[in-house]
Order: structure tokens, then sequence, then C-alpha cells
């Protein structure tokens, strides 16, 4: 396949395509590095699935831990793609074009250890083909389970799609990487040729699948949600709960595109690419974000509050004052209180306190997946007054969750060094867009005496 | 049966779900294909017709 493309001109390609030419010394030791952390999760895997569950903190009447903690919140990351590439996508931002493919990405190697998360924690993996052989449609896992299904498979094809162009940049423009590098590109590139009708087309599709995508992302995590919301426990058996998970997830995807795209700009040296201004507009977006989280917030344990129900109580008090105290105190600091005075204070073009503040988001925001889910468990619905369930993660479960995000890093990591993670097709300059000359203007329009 | 219990036991019988996760996935994945089909196809009459022109 020798097909060659009509490329849009970029001014940034020859920065964008440097990282694909070369794997520093520095890559394969944290690609080694990350593998070695996979390998001892896979260990600690090996020893779950010999041993038994027992090998976890889980226990009656805590079902629910760590791994799915992870799953909701893996899920919550993988919106951040959605989120900036379909969502502004259909609002006309166009400063969003620099930034989506970084975004999706993290939604693409997100995904995959969401649902990983949901297999570690079945203990019987070979159980999993029971949702399609004995399927019921009463049962809240059956929607989650294809809902999850369907936007991995949107969400990798509106990837690929909006990558094609870039891929046969690398096939035409890469001739001296290794060969099977290049046979890669030809395969992947599908005989891209760039014609104007091909673009058309490619836009036409991106825009209905970013429609389609929109409405998936509100579906997927709301039915994530309801995995907990559709039992009648307390402080999950709520209305909000969907709401609630959807902008939570939005919130930290966003937080995570900020610090994935701050560690791209540096490394690979993509200053012009990504330019400051990406940052303080996604800045803009947080602060919303963040002020939208403390009022679901309020509005959750408000309600809870005045209805006073008792077994409500019971978990609501757990987080407030109880067991959980610590960790809902140090969630609100680190997803409200720390971040908004960031922002507002000290983050404007300043991406090392933005990147900050992100991080801190992701770690509350994991925190508070943990608050919704466990503080439920140990107090459950009629039977909080017999059972006062406690659980404390053990080292298997922390291994394996350790080793969950260093797939997430590999995976990312890999991927850069192959394939652009700036979009160049879609950052490539309009022809005529630029300004014309002084003179011609002048001409044009006349002189202001 | 009546046309309720029908339904009802559409809901909750074993196996039926499983057919509607296979449909929604099989589905969109022919949809995905066809739709990468045309993207590629675009401008491939005219190029030809030049081509013949030529």
């Amino acid at each position: 396949m020798k097909a060659r493309s009509v490329h849009p001109d970029n001014k940034h390609e020859a920065i964008i395509l440097t990282p694909l030419q070369d794997i520093t010394t520095i890559d394969r030791w944290l690609w080694a590095l990350l593998l070695g952390l996979i390998g001892l999760g896979g260990y600690a895997y090996v020893r779950q699935l010999t041993l038994g569950m027992g090998v976890t903190g889980m226990n009656r009447p805590v079902y629910w831990g760590v791994y799915i903690t992870n799953f909701v919140f893996f899920i919550g990351l993988a919106h951040s793609g959605t989120f900036i590439s379909a969502i502004l996508r259909l609002a006309g931002a166009e400063w969003r074009k620099p930034l989506t493919r970084a975004a999706e990405a993290i939604t693409l190697f997100s995904l995959p250890f969401g649902v990983a998360s949901i297999v570690v924690d079945m203990g019987r993996p070979e159980r999993l083909l029971n949702v399609i052989s004995h399927g019921r449609f009463q049962s809240p896992l059956l929607w989650d389970f294809t809902a999850v299904s369907l936007y991995l498979c949107s969400s990798v094809v509106f990837f690929y799609l909006s990558l094609l162009p870039d891929i046969a940049l690398c096939r035409d423009r890469l001739t001296d990487v290794p060969a099977w590098q290049h046979r890669m590109y030809e395969i992947l590139a599908l005989g891209w040729q760039g014609r104007p009708e091909q673009f058309h087309r490619l836009e036409r599709v991106l825009d209905g699948m970013a429609i389609f995508l929109a409405m998936l992302v509100v579906t997927v995590h709301t039915v994530v949600s309801w995995v907990f919301g559709m039992t009648i426990q307390p402080g999950w058996h709520t209305a909000l709960i969907g709401p609630f998970f959807l902008l939570g997830a939005i919130f930290s995807g966003t937080a995570a595109v900020v610090i994935a795209l701050a560690i791209l700009r540096r490394v690979y040296h993509l200053e012009e690419s990504l330019p400051l201004g990406l940052f303080n507009s996604l800045r803009k977006l947080l602060i919303v974000f963040t002020l939208g989280w403390l009022y679901m917030m309020v509005s959750e344990f408000l309600t809870i509050f005045y209805g006073n129900i008792p077994e409500e109580m019971e978990v609501f008090w757990q987080k407030f004052t109880g067991d959980f105290t610590w960790l809902f105190w140090a969630m609100t600091i680190l997803v409200f209180v720390v971040p908004l005075l960031i922002f507002i204070f000290r983050g404007k073009d300043s991406i090392g306190w933005m990147v900050t503040a992100s991080v801190l988001i992701n770690v509350g925001m994991w925190l508070e997946r943990f608050v919704v889910i466990v503080p439920t468990e140990t107090r459950p619905r009629l039977l909080y007054e017999l059972v006062q369930g406690t659980y404390r993660p053990t080292w298997v479960e922390a291994v394996i969750t350790v080793s969950m995000f260093a797939g997430m890093f590999l995976l990312y990591a890999v991927f850069t060094r192959f394939f652009p993670i700036v979009p160049v097709w879609e950052t490539a300059e309009e022809p005529g867009a630029e300004v014309p000359p002084v003179t011609r203007r002048r001409r044009r329009f006349g002189v202001r005496r | 049966m009546t046309i309720g219990e029908l339904i009802g036991a559409f809901f909750t019988t074993p196996g039926p779900g499983g057919v509607v996760v296979i449909l929604v996935l099989g589905l969109a994945g022919a949809i995905y294909v066809l739709l990468t089909r045309w993207i590629l196809q675009g401008g491939q009459a005219e190029e030809g017709t030049m081509r013949r022109l030529r």
C-alpha cells in the first residue's frame, strides 16, 4: 500500500512529529518501571484468584471497596475526552482543538481499567459471561454492561477517525522510522489520501458522533450511578446520584486533562502548540465545576439532614463525625477548598499551580467515590442496628490499584511515542484565514483620519 | 399467556438481556464500519472521472 496523501499546512508539524522519531533511554526505563508495577499487580491478582476474596479487606456487609471505587473513578476519568472533544465541538469552542487528542487518549486508556476493576472485583471472572447468557432486563448491572461497552466501542471509533489523517501524515513524513513502525502507519491509515471530500465526510461523521457521544456520556455515568441508586440503601437511593456522578466525572476528567497537557508540554517541548491560553480556558471550566460540585454536595446533604430518616442519618453522621470523618473532610478540602483558592488567586497564567490543583482534585475525587460507596455498606438499611461493618483495604487491593494506574500511564506514554498527541490536521492553518497586509486593508476599508 | 405476562417474562427471564447487549454492540459496530468506508470513499468517484478525462 503506497498511498500518499495531501496534508493541510501546519507550522508546528515538525515539533509535533519529533517525539515519534526517537524512543529515548528515559522512555525505556519509565516503561520498564510501569511494566514492573503491572507485574506486581498481576502477582497480587493471581494470589487473590488462588486464595479467594478473603485476601481483600471486603467482608460482610462490605461487599464493595477499593475495586468498585476504582471502577467509578476510571469511568469518570474517561469522560474527559468526550467532554472536551464532543461537547466542546458541538459548542463550537475552537480553543479545544490542540488538546482534543490528549483528552480522548485519557478516555481510551482509562475505560479498559474501569472494566477491568469490575472483573477483578468479581473474584470469579469467568462469571462475567453470565451477563450474556443469563442477562435479565431488570438488572442495572446489565444496563451498565451495555452502556459502558457501547461507550468504549464508540470512543475507540471517534478517536481512530479523528486520528486517521494524522496516521497518514506519519506514513508519508516519517520514512526513517523502523520498518515495522512504518508498516503499522500504512495499515492503520487505511489508504487515506486527504481528498477534500474525505475531509468533508470526516467532519460530518465526527459532528454526528459528537452528538451521539454527548448523549452517551450522560447515559453512561448515570447508569453507573444507578448500580448504587437502584438499591434502597441509605446515601445511594436518591435521584440526585446520577447528576452528582456525572458532574464529578467531568470534573475529575477535565482536571486529568490539565495534568496530561502540562506533562506533554514540558516533556515534548510543545509550548507553541499547547499555549498558556488553553490552561486559562480550562481554569475557567474547572472553577464552574468546583462550584457545581459544591452545589451538588449541599443539595444532597441538606435534603438528607432535613428528612432526618434514621437509617440515612446513620450514614450521614458516619461521614461528618464518625469513622469516615477524616476521609470526608480531606475530600472536601482537596476537591473544593484548596483548588478553588488556587484557581482564583494563583491559577491564572501559572501551569504549576493549575497542575497542583488538578492533582488535588483527582486525589479528592477518588476519596469522594470511596466515601460515597463504603460508609453506606458499613451501615446498611435495616441491618445497621445489628451489624456495624468495617473495611480496611489490604495490600493486595493497594497493589492491584497501583498496577491499574501504572497500566493507564504506560498505554498513554507508549501512545505518545508512536502517534501525534496534538492533532496536526485539526490545528492546521486555514487557507486565507490570515489577516491581509495593512496596505490592502487600508485600500479596502479606508484610513481613519 | 397474556401480552402483559409476555412482556413481563421478557424482563425477568434469564437470557433476553444478553441478546439485546449483543444486538446493540453488533449494530453499533456495523454502523461504524460502514461510516468509515463511506469516509474513505469520499472523492473517489470524481477522481476516477478526472482520470478518464485525462
